[in-house]
């Protein structure tokens, strides 16, 4: 017995480091990649390095964060989440429409957003796990529908004359820091928090890393899934509502493109499009890189075409840095 | 001392095939059984009517002296009825502690409110488990990604002990390691035996089925065709047998 409790004690701190330099190794790759970034940017442009540069940097990384914490679970199963830009879209519309044209309470109009948001996952989930349609294919069907659904709302005007109990949602600061930061820093926390610590997150990545062995543990693999898409459907739903407090307005073709910034958002911080792996500091270090890439080319004169080619390029390339990494394991 | 699993006249047919010929087993409370036989002997069919994933045609199983009957491998495992599948269905991401308790992870309230996971409570189980298999697991905390395939074993092994299995399932558990982590998996499924639990070991290897086990029965062509200790029986004895020589010949020795 005196052994075992000897043991016990023993064996917690040497593999917590290992633990530590495990995840520290897989950080490096994206915090070497900022720092790069970072220097080059302020070589070619002065600008790039001024506070008010890095204070509209933490604006614009708040949204691509909020949707790589989603991508980042969906990515965990194995899944992938390509509807993140449409839902973005649509369900701005929903709030600016209920805030403005309804003339709800910003709460309410946000409380709805969300529900809103969650029930365009739940849609995905049931496509996923009840009719057995590939996640790529659901929710590439839902970018279409989502999209589609964002600009029937108006005929595709955008909608203006927010109050301003919805535009404090992103505007305004505390600490010197941006609101939609700290929306977007408190979302990472809770879900870094579930992730590591809760069954939810254990079995999120179990199912990521052997569905069939998370099934014979008696986990409920179908119902799991299906949250997973909820949540996900709610974050973009957040993003579209953050979104449209930091632009003022809301626009059926807000949001395009930004499921690609997530993703690779979440595969430049370790995750795994195989699954079972993936941290959300990590993906919130990589939606900090992607943030930087977008804000340094336009700051460096680069066309927004050219920045187009540049993501399309970084999210291939990511990915197959990861198959590498996971081959040379 | 009394049976734990009791296999009575248990026959099984895939339309013309008749897989299992009133088949009967008994394996006693810490008893390593060996079941030994060529490819399509049925001991494969045998193992799957145990687990619950074949109902048989007629005969019965008892459990520790109860008739039982499995709807399913769930129910067979809520009976105490484990198998350790050759794939070893483990989430290769997780640590050797997560997977030994998915499903099952013990809570503690965060601040009196918010479940999480009782990691220190995972990790002393776990070590005291992996003490008690001896199964060269250094750290509870290795992503079983890392462990080789003697490791895997072991922690498959260590989770059907820890969640109180009685009648545990190995089906070739050695066939894809080396020499010495099979020496080490015929040590963990005698660790498991002392503990209480009876022992149902399928393998080719014969040599390692007279070193492990406590008997041996020998399947051909869908009948139990002999039965014996593995101290009065040698390698020679059950090939004759799986082949079928010493059955045609009928000099069955008693």
């Amino acid at each position: 017995m005196s052994v075992e409790s000897l043991s016990v004690t023993a064996y917690p701190r040497q593999s917590r480091r290992t633990r530590l330099l495990q995840e520290l190794r897989q950080l490096a790759f994206a915090l070497a990649s900022i720092i790069a970034l970072t220097i080059i940017f302020a070589l070619l442009n002065a600008r790039f390095m001024s506070p008010v540069n890095w204070y509209h940097i933490a604006q614009q990384v708040a949204i691509i964060a909020i949707l790589a914490v989603g991508q980042t679970f969906v990515i965990a199963t194995a899944g992938i989440d390509i509807s993140q830009g449409s839902v973005v879209a649509l369900t701005a519309m929903i709030s600016a429409l209920a805030a403005v044209n309804l003339g709800m309470p910003p709460i309410v109009a946000v409380l709805l957003t969300l529900l809103a948001g969650a029930l365009v996952g739940l849609v995905m989930g049931l496509t996923i796990t009840t009719l057995g349609v590939p996640p790529f294919i659901a929710t590439l069907g839902m970018l279409a529908v989502a999209l589609g659904g964002a600009l029937l709302t108006t005929n595709g005007t955008p909608v203006f004359g927010l109050p301003q109990g919805f535009l404090v949602i992103a505007q305004g600061d505390f600490l010197g820091f941006p609101h939609m930061a700290w929306i977007a820093l408190i979302l990472a926390l809770i879900a870094a928090f579930v992730l590591n610590r809760t069954r939810f997150g254990r079995y999120t990545l179990a199912i990521g890393s052997n569905a069939e062995s998370a099934r014979r543990a008696g986990i409920d693999v179908r119902r799991h899934l299906t949250l997973i898409y909820v949540l996900a459907g709610a974050t973009s739903a957040l993003a579209g509502i953050v979104y449209v407090a930091y632009t003022a307005a809301a626009q059926p073709t807000a949001g395009q493109n930004y499921e690609l910034y997530s993703i690779a958002a979440v595969v430049i911080g370790g995750g795994s499009l195989f699954g079972g792996v993936g941290t959300i500091l990590g993906s919130v270090l990589g939606a900090l890189l992607m943030t930087i890439l977008r804000n340094g080319t336009e700051l460096a004169g680069i066309s927004p075409y050219v920045e187009q080619v540049i993501l399309g390029v970084v999210v291939v390339g990511a990915v197959y840095v990861d198959n590498l990494r996971r081959r040379l394991r | 001392m009394d049976a734990l699993l009791e296999v009575r006249n248990v026959s099984k047919r895939f339309g013309a095939v008749e897989a299992l010929k009133d088949v009967s087993v008994s394996l006693a409370p810490g008893e390593v059984l060996g079941v030994v036989g060529d490819n399509g002997a049925g001991k494969s069919t045998l193992m799957k009517v145990i687990s619950g994933a074949h109902p048989p045609d007629s005969g019965e199983l008892r459990l520790a002296g109860q008739p039982a009957s499995f709807a399913s491998p769930r129910a067979a495992r809520q009976a105490g009825i484990e198998m350790i599948y050759q794939d070893l269905a483990l989430a290769d991401h997780l640590d050797v502690g997560a997977n030994i308790f998915l499903g099952r992870e013990p809570l503690r309230r965060l601040a009196g409110v918010v479940p999480v996971i009782d990691d220190a409570t995972v990790r002393a189980e776990v070590v005291a488990l992996l003490g008690r298999i001896e199964s060269h697991i250094p750290d509870p905390e290795t992503r079983v990604l890392a462990l080789s395939g003697g490791q895997r074993q072991a922690v498959a092994i260590a989770r059907a002990l820890y969640w109180k299995a009685k009648v545990v399932i190995m089906d070739e558990p050695t066939a894809a390691l080396a020499a010495i982590e099979s020496r080490n998996v015929l040590r963990m499924a005698r660790s498991l035996a002392r503990d209480g639990v009876g022992i149902l070991f399928i393998d080719h290897n014969l040599l390692e089925v007279l070193e492990v086990c406590d008997r041996v029965a020998v399947m051909y062509r869908g009948s139990k065709v002999y039965e014996c200790r593995a101290s009065e029986t040698s390698q020679d004895e059950l090939v004759r047998y799986m082949t079928g020589f010493s059955v045609q010949g009928a000099a069955v020795p008693a």
